[in-house]
């Protein structure tokens, strides 16, 4: 599970997390994260 | 999460029922975007406000501090009423302004204060600025009314 600071929250598997945090982190705060970047702040859950 | 030496922060307003609330994309909480150095803050904002919620009716930057580790520029983002439905609406309750000396910010500045500080930057711009006039209705122009611009109280 990965949750933004703006509250937006995905969860599910890896290859799930990855590409919806990426579209959400361009589309509401115009970043450009790498899959290390949202995996290094995924919880296990 | 949003990091970088130049990021914006935005209040997304909203007209309804004669009264403006904060209804953006993060709530209750200002909305945080990402400048980079080949990045015009003004467009940025106004595109992902447009991709988010729709044509906003103004963009506009009222105030910078620093704040985050970084330079934060802040914008208020006026929609019509009916725009994004979706995204809940919070009533703005009024602050006092966070005061600076003659030379020096403010040393602790709240969100609150900053909203205070864009809606009376806003009430200014309703009254001196011929595009704003144009573009806010007269339930906003009732509302801002209430807000006076007030003059920098530090210097006697």
């Amino acid at each position: 599970m990965v949750r933004c600071e703006c509250g937006f929250e995905v969860r599910g598997t890896e290859d799930e997390i990855v590409p919806a945090l990426q579209k959400h982190a361009g589309e509401s705060h115009n970043m450009k994260v790498t899959r290390e970047q949202v995996l290094a702040r995924a919880h296990a859950i | 999460m949003v990091e970088g030496p130049v990021q914006v922060e935005v209040f997304v307003l909203r007209m309804k029922a004669g009264r403006p609330e904060l209804a953006g994309p993060c709530g209750p909480d200002p909305w945080y975007i990402e400048v980079a150095a080949e990045d015009d803050p003004v467009e940025v904002v106004s595109r992902l406000s447009r991709n988010l919620m729709g044509e906003p009716v103004l963009v506009h930057s009222t105030s910078w501090r620093r704040a985050r580790g970084a330079v934060v520029l802040s914008f208020v983002v006026v929609n019509s009423e009916a725009q994004a439905p979706h995204l809940a609406g919070i009533p703005i309750s009024r602050v006092e302004l966070a005061r600076s000396e003659a030379t020096s910010a403010a040393k602790t500045i709240a969100a609150a204060q900053v909203l205070e500080h864009g809606l009376r930057h806003l009430a200014w711009l309703a009254r001196e600025d011929p595009i704003v006039i144009g573009l806010l209705n007269e339930d906003w122009k009732k509302a801002l009314a209430g807000y006076r611009p007030e003059p920098f109280r530090n210097i006697v």
